[in-house]
This record gives structure tokens, sequence and C-alpha cells, in this order.
């Protein structure tokens, strides 16, 4: 960019057109995913990293009592969000059965492939939601933790 | 992101508005950009509504959780702003406190000592939990704002929602689009008597006009960044109209996924073919104009856009609290007067006031 821009007498009209109007993104699907996976991929890693190297100094600052007190109210939410998230998939699931079950109203050919196809889809996003949520709520507790075992560091 | 053409929608109109007695409220992302504006533009307000909303930069809490800025704010909005799991992983009310005071390129904070603050959380609320909506009482408590001032309410079985008493929206304790929950009171009203008080009761009918306008003239050449819709709505009471001067202005943000040009996504596909039915009732059926009408209040309706594939990265709509419109993330201003979408509604209000000079 900037040998373009040195070269370039109209720089400053460029560089204003940049500004204003971006350049229209040129990317390989794939590669983008698999880069966007690889990066996030490295930031859970150092997340982890980091919240065991945390971890060992807090406990040899020494943890009191009441951060001992903490760690559980932690643990105790994080289960609790669990329990919470399989009821609603149980609900879910149940939902899917009677769903799955009535097939009776469909009086042609066509009506019982697009049954068919629903049921198929939506199975599809109960376990696409499901593996969001565990997602999701893995992530809650690793940032949290991290959060929190930081101050206590920083604390001290 | 909607496309800018040049349309005929008319400009937004300059009134008489009684100087600096303009307030703000919002839900949600809505009440995130509130507490933003209210602290960016303080001397230009006398109070504010939060429903269901955390404190001033509070995605700034932990950037060392990814290593790249705009991973770290998602993570942070996300399980220190939104759910953190107890209140010592929640949003820090002191830090951020103190993180206001240093803020350059917003008005003096101690105006925010004189203001008088509505804030809501329901108590089913799964969304954003009430443990983040503390941290905004104790973060305007830090502040200085006195506690006869604060009306914090966290007593009422809803979820994410703002409440009004209209039979047909969605029952109290749900946690669904389109976010307005029916109790057993209009929490517009409660919002304005609290910032305004002595407020003659609503409006049984409507005396004045809902405006449409456009938006474009505010956002200058970062319309592809803002995420802000082509159209904001303005309600102007007849009196206003006719040429009274009015007590106020009054700016409602929505919530994500309540702007008026709100698509769903399914499976990451614009739902274009079944629009959702609530597009503009945030605008129309929480009770704001009522109040407004029967009290000369202007009402201001900026909207925000979402998209799933555009420079913003805001498919639901929201109003930017985490950062997604900052030029370089490494240095977010999304909070301050450079903000796109701070100026952009700042300049409506400034625009709506100019009728008093």
């Amino acid at each position: 960019m900037s040998t373009t821009l040195a070269l370039n007498p109209d720089a400053a009209e460029i560089a204003t057109s940049v500004t204003v109007q971006p350049k229209p993104k040129t990317h390989v699907p794939v590669i983008d995913h698999a880069l966007k996976a690889g990066a996030l991929q490295r930031n859970a890693t150092t997340r982890a990293l980091a919240n065991l190297a945390a971890t060992a100094q807090a406990f040899a600052q020494g943890l009191t009592a009441e951060d001992m007190e903490e760690l559980l109210h932690m643990s105790q939410a994080a289960w609790q969000r669990l329990f919470a998230l399989q009821k609603g998939w149980a609900q879910s699931w149940t939902e899917w059965f009677r769903y799955a079950d009535q097939v009776k109203g469909a009086n042609t050919m066509s009506k019982l492939v697009e049954r068919e196809m629903n049921t198929l889809a939506q199975m599809g996003q109960i376990l696409g939601n499901q593996m969001t949520d565990l997602v999701g709520l893995q992530e809650n507790v690793e940032v949290d933790y991290f959060y929190w075992v930081n101050k206590k560091i920083k604390k001290v | 992101m909607a496309d800018f053409h040049p349309s005929s929608t008319p400009a937004l109109q300059s009134y008489k508005v009684a100087p600096d007695q303009n307030s703000i409220s919002g839900l949600s992302s809505g009440a995130f950009m509130t507490v933003q504006l209210h602290l960016a533009y303080s001397s230009r307000f006398i109070g504010a509504g939060v429903i269901a909303g955390g404190p001033y930069r509070c995605v700034e809490s932990f950037r060392e959780t990814a290593l790249v800025a705009e991973d770290a704010y998602a993570m942070n909005a996300l399980y220190i702003c939104m759910t953190p799991l107890t209140p010592k992983t929640g949003p820090d009310p002191e830090f951020l406190a103190h993180l206001a005071r240093q803020t350059a390129n917003i008005d003096p904070v101690d105006n925010i000592k004189r203001q008088r603050v509505y804030i809501f959380t329901g108590s089913k609320d799964i969304v954003v939990d009430s443990k983040v909506v503390r941290a905004t009482k104790q973060f305007y408590e830090q502040l200085g704002v006195p506690a006869k001032n604060i009306k914090f309410v966290d007593n009422v079985p809803a979820g994410h929602s703002i409440i009004t008493d209209n039979p047909e929206d969605s029952p109290l304790g749900t946690n669904q689009p389109p976010y307005i929950n029916y109790g057993d009171f209009m929490q517009s009203h409660d919002i304005l008597r609290h910032i305004y008080p002595n407020l003659a009761p609503p409006a049984r009918r409507l005396s004045g006009e809902l405006i449409r306008f456009d938006q474009s003239e505010f956002l200058g050449g970062n319309a592809a960044y803002a995420s802000m819709s082509p159209f904001g709505y303005v309600y102007v009471p007849e009196s206003v109209r006719q040429g009274a001067t009015a007590r106020g202005v009054h700016i409602a943000l929505h919530g994500c996924k309540q702007g008026y040009s709100y698509t769903n996504y399914a499976f990451g596909r614009a739902d274009t073919a079944n629009q959702p039915p609530y597009g503009n009732r945030y605008i129309t059926t929480t009770g704001y104009n009522e109040i407004a009408d029967a009290n000369d209040i202007i009402m201001l309706y900026p909207q925000a856009t979402g998209d799933d594939d555009n420079e913003a990265q805001n498919p639901d709509g929201c109003w930017d609290w985490w950062g997604y419109t900052s030029r370089d993330a490494e240095h977010p201003d999304y909070y301050s007067r450079d903000a796109i979408q701070i100026r952009a509604i700042a300049k409506m209000l400034d625009k709506l006031c100019a009728g008093s000079k």
C-alpha cells in the first residue's frame, strides 16, 4: 500500500477514496474459514495456557477462604446454567418427537416429502443449537474464570 | 447493509425546544448505547432510562481475553457484560467509573451528578443478567448520582424486554423477540415520570404526528460502517408543531432485533419472505408517544440495522456497544463523541432543537 502511494502522484486522492469506499473483499472462502478457525483455536489455547499459569500463580500466592467461596459460587453457577440448558434441550426434543410422530395430515407425496424434510431440518437445528449452547457455556466459564483469577493476581 | 439511495423522504425539521432538557432511554443494546450517549453528551441531558443495560465501556473490562481486540471485546460483551456467572465475574463498577473519568472526548463526567436515572432489570432476564444491571446502578453511584435521583427496579418477574400494558405483547417472563412483554404498566411512562417529575397523564388520543426522516444526512461518509437504517422517526406533539416550545427531546433507542428494518437470519440466510410483524412496534406501541404528547416532549427514534455480511458485522441490528464501528479495534472510539452512531444521534438532537436559535 505505501509503495503504491509513493509512486502515485494522486496518492492523496487515492487515500481519501480508500477511506470513503471500502475495497471489495478478495478472499477464498475455504481458506478464510480455516484461518478463522485457526485464529480462534489459538485464542482458546492461549487462554487455556494463561489460565493454567494464572491458576498456579494464584495458588502460589495463596487463596483466602473468601476466594474459595467465590470459586464455589462460580462452579455452582456453571452447573445451574448447564441444567437450564439441558431442560431447554429436553423440551425441544419432546416437541420434535411430537412433530415427527404426526404424518396423518400429509395427503400428498409432496406434503409427505416436505414433512420428512422438516423433521430432518428440525433435528439438525436442535443439534446445532445444543452444540452452540455448549460451546458458549464453555467459553463463558473459561473467560469468567480467567477474568476472576487475573483480578486475584493483580490484587496481590 | 441497507442501501442509501437518494429518496424523497423529508429531512428532519427543527422546533423550539427548552435548552438542555433532553433525555434518553433504551433497552438492551439500546440501553448500553443510552449509557454511552449519556456520558458522551451529558451536558445536553437531564436524565436517562436504562432497561437491561450495562455500564460504560464494559467490553473493555478484560482486554487479555483474546489476542485480537475485536475477539476480546466480543467475548467481554457476551460473558462479562451480559451473562457473568457471578457478581465477581461481572462488570466492575469502580474500575469502569475510573475509566469513564479518564475518557477523552466526552463531556465533563461531573455533569452526571445532577442527572436522574431510571434503571430496570427483570428478575427472569437471561439475556442481560441482573448482576450486570446492578453494576450499572453502582456505576452511576460511583459517578456521584445521589440515591434519591436513581430509581432502581429489580423486583418485576420480567424477561428481557420493555414492558407494556398491551395484551397482545409477549408474556411477561419470556426472553424472545420482539422483546416487548405484557405487564401491568407502561414502562416508558415510568421512565419519563422519573426523569421529568410532575408529568401530566398520557394522552388517550395522539394529537401530533409521527414523521419519518432521512438518517443518511447525519452519517456523512460513514454510512457503510454505521449500521444505521435509511430512516429514523420522530414524534412531534401538535402544540410543538404549532410553535409552542417543547419541554425537551427524549431519545428512545430500540434493542437488537427491534429496528423497523430488522430481518431475521435463518441458518445464515436473510428470511425476507417472513418479515417479522413487529417492525415499528417499538416506535408505535410502547407508550412513549402518548406521554410525550400530553407533555410537549418530542420523541426521537433513531434506527439501527443489521446485516450478516457487511463491514459492521452486526447481524441483529444492535447499537454499537462493543466497537464494531471502530476503524481501529485496538483504539476503539465507539463510546466517545467521535463514534459514528453517537455523533449521528447528537446531530439529530442538534437539528431538532435548532428552532430555538
